[in-house]
């Protein structure tokens, strides 16, 4: 039965795909991608670039394009003959003029500008010759909302360059205390404070893949240079224009010390193995990220525990990026000759090699010293610094205190990167112009005549492959050099074997479009992985040449003993949980977070709460399990990161505690969203406080709109029009749907689940009846907005189960309603789409009478007090001085400080989420977005809505079911579930009857 | 003769009565023997026998997991038969499922078993770890996901749409039409667990004697020999295996690790899957221990009639 109905159905829906085919779009389609090419070919050449110059400041942005015919590699091929400067100008920047409130005083011992997020400054230099210039920068960071420094650089007014238009500056951290230890003797992570310090640095690319520092081609002559602040704040005081410094090689340094006459030390600075630079406390740290970490697998590492946790090495993922400085500070007993040794493990880049710079005084002494390489290996290895031949390289130190810098670098990866950065955005968008004509699934037995749609695509990709091809085989010359074999430069080569079938048949091109697809995104996250360098250190040393070095793995036998102490130790430690006293009085909190959250509460308890109330906090990190345990009488006293539904579940059977009569609670409900306690009300008592709060956004890709024409909906009708003319061009867009079969869909209420409770709630509607009995989703809003809502997946063609975050990237789903979170994950891995995405706020619903009605729904997490709770006073000072904004903002900074942007916390709390590290225009729509959210209430039995919905939509969705009476159905049951939930619990209707049984 | 075999184990789980002593002199008498029992006998009753006479009891109270339970008598029993549309959809499924996954997964393994046993001595051992792997590795279940998973990139969906045999990628999991036999399919994949390694050991205990003498006294085919000559000398084999086949596909979880707890329209959820739904989302346990209670009762009977069935190949 199924399989007959199953194939009539297809062959009806391959005929009208056919004949729908056939009619309009393909007119359409090759129109777009002609008119496509031209604005290529516009923006490719110079005189664009020139015509900009006259354009106002703003401007610059305005034209996105996945193509950057700007790009910095670019810039440098067309300077690449041009004659280079000798001669070096200091730019007093205090003589400049300063747009904005910008203002020159004395700051940190120098006079000098400072300039807050948007304000610029523009100084007017004379170039005494014409030719490439290097720059380097004297700044301080200036305490503001604790970001990344963000520069834009113009000279005469425009952008040298693209990448121009942001230059990072990294801050300076230090750790305040030592590390610390709880009442377990477990290593804490030590606090860490920002410093700042006056540094001149070299402008440098730190977000692509650029090494050296940015050089300037100018003719000599008057310019104009201004500086923009486009993130954060910071102090100026000089800019140096100058040549390019030159590395000596080791053999000239050390000729230079034979003249000088200096000898080899004779004196180590370390008696004994604790002596060592301990790697995990360096005395500076360019990123806040960069923690004390613990390894627990070799008893060689120091210090050595083999059963408490050892903060005893940093680096690893955290120390990845490029700049990330750590500098650690010794002191030289006699002056000499010393050699320089790290013991690190590079097991974090499999199969691959990363680089680091090693500045001695923040200089590199010489070459040997830039892009050291740290190969591949699972164990813990030791290295001495030495030339080519392996012969050590010593480093005259004079007595006295020295600092000793590894900054990342990109070592020889950096020219390969740039240019399969520069191809594979030619190759997405030369996939994106293919999918234009053909969609992302085409017809096999069509006839697209690519060839002809689209001019010029076999020699793209000849051109394409041939440069992958090229860039493949200098990556491979670069692994022979480092000792590597196994780095891969197969992603390449696979994207160049399947482009070059492609380009010989062409009509293999519809049948291998995956392959190219899967290309481009295994192209790019090839980018993202290796752009990545990791590294773990455990000590660094300064030896006396001569001196042993230390072995850096245990023998077998140390591993044996090692291996059985710290086996016996598990079954008496306690990892999971962290207290600073094991008191009985101790509030005992469960938190359902990661490691690293759990640690940053800890930290953030012992240097604020405990402090200030003398309460002590025992926090345990759990998954699941609460009921039971609270069953069992071995519960906690409060919960943190509970679902939504939490609070009310267990209100509803007696064991919550209601927080009304606490006395701060009037003040503490201030801190969120008007409404936002709503969800964990309950016969008029509130039972939880949110934690965290996330709601919808709308994501589009700018290029493309722009390339189209088109501007961001606002109503839901303009969504289905921006829909229609994406689909013509072979596009869809993604509306959030998550079925019930997923993990946690069931507990989070459905404002999230997908769109339908926005339409709901847009149309007026409301949940439930005035008593909380009932559900209203009978109602006509219900009704209306349940079909409009379907009519998306059967009548305007968008599918459910779409990965938006890949075709987000493919350019294959420009437009999608999702989680704002998704902010989190296209920051973190998307770089090869910066820059060409924005948020909205979400479309709205035309009223009758006109307006637009652009209500939200939301979801989060919970905290609450059970009522087994020792002291509920205690409990409450808790749960106020944790949802406080100086709190929440702490917490919310050190876990993305861990973590990166990928952990970025949505804080329920109003004033926290709006401290964290957004661009303001990021912060404007957000806000807009959630000001205009409503809190949708939860009741016992509240589960029930989403399997509801669900089962409605898939019996419209899959069997085209009348959705009227689907929809009616379900809401019968819903009311069914809810009238005997308040049967059960005797609440609603039933609670009388309740009470008068009682008597 | 083929007797002894079956017999010696029976009379091993069940002395014979000796009337001439009362209870404690026996107990006495066997002191050592309960001793040496007494270890498992513990965990057994605190871990199983408890456990089961305490869901008894709660199966007539009305129980929240947080409050202390209250009596109601048959209430629970009373709606899950007459008042509760969604139980009779699960035990449909579970009845569907049980009929199909069980017989069939019960004779792949039998199969799997017998040809394996055919190998050489050095394929055999490889070929069991070979089979045996899928039930080894727990989570490999989660493994189907992927296969099944509802977008253009899942396994079944790509190989369909290349071929163009459909022209929309199929929801499996989440489309009532398809989840059960989706389920279906994965479990009988999963099935040759522990009645698979018992088989196979089985056929190696078997005495080589019998065929000897089936070979003179003139059997006609392999068919014939499996029949008359293997199965009866496999019969406690048989038994162990039906039983533990029965009440692992009464008992599987499956759907709502694949499909989710529940599954669209509770087209794929089983009893224990709906006891799971009853007991943790709507902390319902009185209810689901009364569901628990008829799964029992429901196995009870089923091994029953198992051994009723494969009791034919003992007495022969």
């Amino acid at each position: 039965m199924h399989a007959k109905h199953f194939l009539t159905r297809l062959a009806v829906l391959a005929l009208t795909l056919v004949m729908l085919f056939s009619a309009f779009p393909l007119a359409a389609a090759a129109d777009s991608a002609e008119t496509d090419l031209q604005d290529q070919n516009v923006t490719g050449t110079t005189d664009q670039t020139e015509n900009q110059t006259g354009s106002s400041a703003d401007e610059d942005e305005e034209i996105v394009t996945q193509v950057d015919e700007n790009s910095y590699s670019n810039y440098l091929k067309k300077i690449a003959g041009m004659p280079k400067s000798t001669k070096t100008v200091v730019i007093d920047l205090l003589t400049g003029k300063v747009n904005g409130s910008g203002e020159i005083t004395s700051y940190e011992g120098k006079n000098a500008v400072l300039l807050k997020e948007g304000e610029s400054l523009d100084v007017t230099v004379e170039i005494p010759e014409t030719g490439i210039y290097y720059m380097d920068l004297e700044y301080c960071a200036v305490e503001y909302k604790g970001q990344d420094i963000e520069l834009r650089l113009r000279v005469d007014g425009k952008l040298p360059f693209s990448d121009a238009k942001s230059i990072a500056f990294s801050r300076n951290f230090k750790d305040s205390t030592g590390i610390l230890q709880d009442a377990n003797g477990n290593d804490d992570v030590p606090d860490m404070e920002e410093v700042f310090l006056w540094k001149t640095v070299p402008l440098k690319d730190y977000v692509n893949y650029v090494n050296e520092p940015y050089c300037l081609y100018l003719e000599a002559g008057t310019h104009v240079i201004s500086l923009q602040v486009e993130r954060e704040a910071l102090a100026l005081t000089t800019l140096t224009l100058g040549p390019e410094k030159k590395l000596p090689s080791y053999a000239e340094l050390k000729a230079e010390y034979d003249a000088a006459g200096f000898k080899d030390a004779t004196t180590s600075l370390f008696d004994t193995m604790d002596d060592y630079i301990q790697a995990e406390t360096p005395a500076l740290k360019s990123s806040a990220t960069l923690i004390a970490l613990y390894d627990r697998t070799s008893p060689a590492t120091l210090p050595y525990s083999p059963s408490k946790i050892r903060r005893n090495t940093i680096g690893q993922e955290a120390w990845s990026n490029l700049g990330q400085t750590l500098t650690y500070e010794f002191t030289v007993p006699e002056s000499g000759l010393y050699e320089i040794g790290i013991k690190y493990r590079q097991c974090y880049a499999v199969g691959s090699f990363v680089y680091r710079d090693v500045l001695v005084d923040g200089v590199i002494p010489c070459k040997e010293f830039e892009n050291v390489v740290f190969t591949y290996n699972n164990a813990w290895d030791y290295k001495v610094l030495s030339d080519a031949d392996g012969n050590s390289c010593k480093i005259y130190l004079e007595k006295g205190k020295h600092t000793l810098s590894l900054e990342v670098s990109l070592g020889g990866w950096s020219a390969i990167m740039q240019e399969v950065d520069v191809i594979n955005r030619e190759f997405a968008s030369m996939y994106r112009r293919i999918t234009m004509v053909t969609s992302a699934t085409p017809d096999p037995f069509r006839d697209y005549n690519l060839e002809d749609e689209i001019p010029g695509l076999i020699d793209d990709m000849n051109r394409i492959a041939d440069n992958l091809e090229k860039q493949a085989t200098a990556l491979d010359a670069l692994c022979n050099a480092t000792g590597e074999e196994s780095a891969s430069s197969e992603a390449l080569r696979s994207a160049v074997r399947d482009l070059r079938i492609c380009a010989k048949k062409p009509d293999e091109i519809k049948r291998r479009l995956a392959n190219l697809r899967d290309g481009v995104t295994n192209v790019s996250s090839w980018l993202n992985d290796n752009k990545k360098q990791p590294l773990e250190m455990d000590y660094l040393t300064v030896t006396a040449p001569g001196d042993k070095h230390p072995v850096p793995n245990a023998n077998f036998w140390e591993e044996i003993v090692h291996f059985f102490k710290s086996f016996f130790a598990s079954f008496t430690e306690d990892y999971n949980s962290i207290s600073d006293s094991n008191s009985e009085d101790a509030v005992s909190i469960w938190i359902s977070d990661g490691r690293e959250q759990m640690q940053a509460l800890k930290t953030l308890i012992n240097s604020s709460f405990t402090v200030e109330s003398g309460i002590p906090v025992k926090l345990t990190l759990t998954q699941g399990g609460l009921y039971e345990a609270l069953l069992a009488g071995v519960g906690p006293d409060l919960a943190i990161g509970q679902a939504r539904i939490t609070p009310v579940n267990y209100a509803s059977r007696g064991i919550a505690v209601a927080l009304d009569d606490f006395d701060t609670f009037e003040q503490v409900k201030t801190r969120f969203m008007d409404g936002a306690l709503d969800c964990y009300q309950m016969g008029g008592k509130t039972y939880g406080l949110p934690v965290t709060q996330n709601f919808f956004m709308l994501f589009y890709r700018k290029d493309i709109f722009q390339e189209l024409g088109l501007s961001v909906p606002t109503t839901w009708d303009e969504f289905i029009d921006v829909t229609k003319t994406l689909q013509s061009n072979n596009m869809t867009v993604r509306l959030p749907y998550s079925s019930i079969t997923m993990a946690g869909v069931q507990d989070g209420g459905i404002g999230m689940k997908d769109i339908f409770a926005t339409l709901f709630l847009q149309r007026g509607g409301e949940f439930y009846s005035d008593d909380m009995t009932e559900t209203q989703l009978g109602s006509d809003a219900g009704l209306e907005a349940f079909k409009f809502w379907t009519s998306f997946y059967t009548e305007v063609g968008v599918q459910v189960d779409v990965d938006f975050q890949t075709r987000f990237r493919t350019g294959e789903v420009p437009m999608g309603v999702e989680n704002v979170m998704m902010y989190n994950t296209l920051s973190a891995v998307g770089s090869e789409i910066r820059g060409l995405w924005d948020m909205a706020p979400l479309p709205g619903t035309v009223q009758e009478d006109g307006t637009v009605n652009y209500t939200g729904a939301e979801s989060g997490s919970a905290c609450l007090i059970f009522n087994s709770a020792k002291n509920y006073e205690n409990c409450w000072k808790f749960l106020d001085w944790y949802t406080r904004a100086d709190t929440q903002h702490e917490y919310g900074t050190q876990v993305e400080n861990m973590l990166g942007v990928a952990a970025r916390y949505y804080s329920a709390n109003l004033e926290a989420f709006s401290r964290l590290p957004w661009k303001q225009d990021e912060l404007d729509v957000m806000e807009e977005q959630r000001s205009r959210c409503t809190v949708i209430p939860e009741v016992p039995g509240a589960y029930f809505f989403p399997r509801c919905i669900d089962s409605a939509f898939r019996d419209v969705q899959n069997k085209k079911k009348n959705p009227r009476e689907v929809w009616l159905r379900e809401v019968k049951t819903i009311n069914k579930e809810l009238d005997r939930k308040n049967k059960e619990l005797g609440t609603g209707k039933y609670a009388e009857n309740k009470e008068e049984e009682g008597k | 003769m083929t007797n002894t075999t079956v017999k010696a184990p029976k009379g091993a789980i069940k002395p014979k009565k000796n009337n001439e002593l009362t209870i404690i002199g026996r107990l006495q008498r066997s002191m050592v023997a309960y001793g040496l029992m007494a270890p498992f006998l513990i965990l057994f009753c605190v871990f199983t026998i408890l456990p089961v006479c305490f869901s008894i009891y709660l199966s007539f109270t009305y129980f929240n997991l947080m409050q202390a339970p209250s009596w109601t008598g048959l209430d629970n029993y009373i709606r899950m038969f007459l008042d509760d549309a969604t139980f009779l959809i699960v035990l449909k499924n579970t009845l569907l499922f049980a009929i199909i996954t069980g017989p069939l997964g019960y004779l792949m393994s039998f199969v799997t078993a017998w040809l394996i046993n055919e190998l050489g001595p050095k394929l055999r051992p490889w070929m069991t770890a070979v089979f045996y792997m899928p039930s080894l590795c727990g989570g490999m279940a989660s493994m189907w996901t992927l296969f099944f998973a509802g977008d253009t990139k899942g396994y079944a969906n790509s190989i369909l749409l290349s071929v163009g045999i459909i022209r929309n990628p199929i929801y499996w999991l989440s489309d009532p039409s398809y989840v059960m036999t989706c389920i279906i399919i994965i479990q009988l994949w999963m099935s040759l667990g522990v009645s698979f390694l018992s088989f196979i050991a089985g056929f190696k205990n078997l005495s080589k004697d019998y065929f000897e003498a089936a070979a003179i006294d003139g059997v006609r085919n392999r068919w014939q020999e499996l029949w008359c000559i293997t199965l009866p000398q496999m019969a406690p084999q048989l038994v162990f295996s039906a039983v533990m086949t029965i009440s692992s596909s009464f008992g599987s979880t499956l759907a709502s690790q694949l499909a989710g707890s529940p599954t669209t329209q509770y087209s794929a959820d089983t009893l224990v899957t709906y006891m799971n739904d009853v007991g943790s989302t709507r902390f319902e346990v009185g209810y689901a221990a009364a569901i628990t209670v008829f799964m029992f009762v429901l196995m009870l009977l089923v091994n029953y009639v198992i051994r009723a069935m494969l009791s034919s190949f003992s007495t022969e």
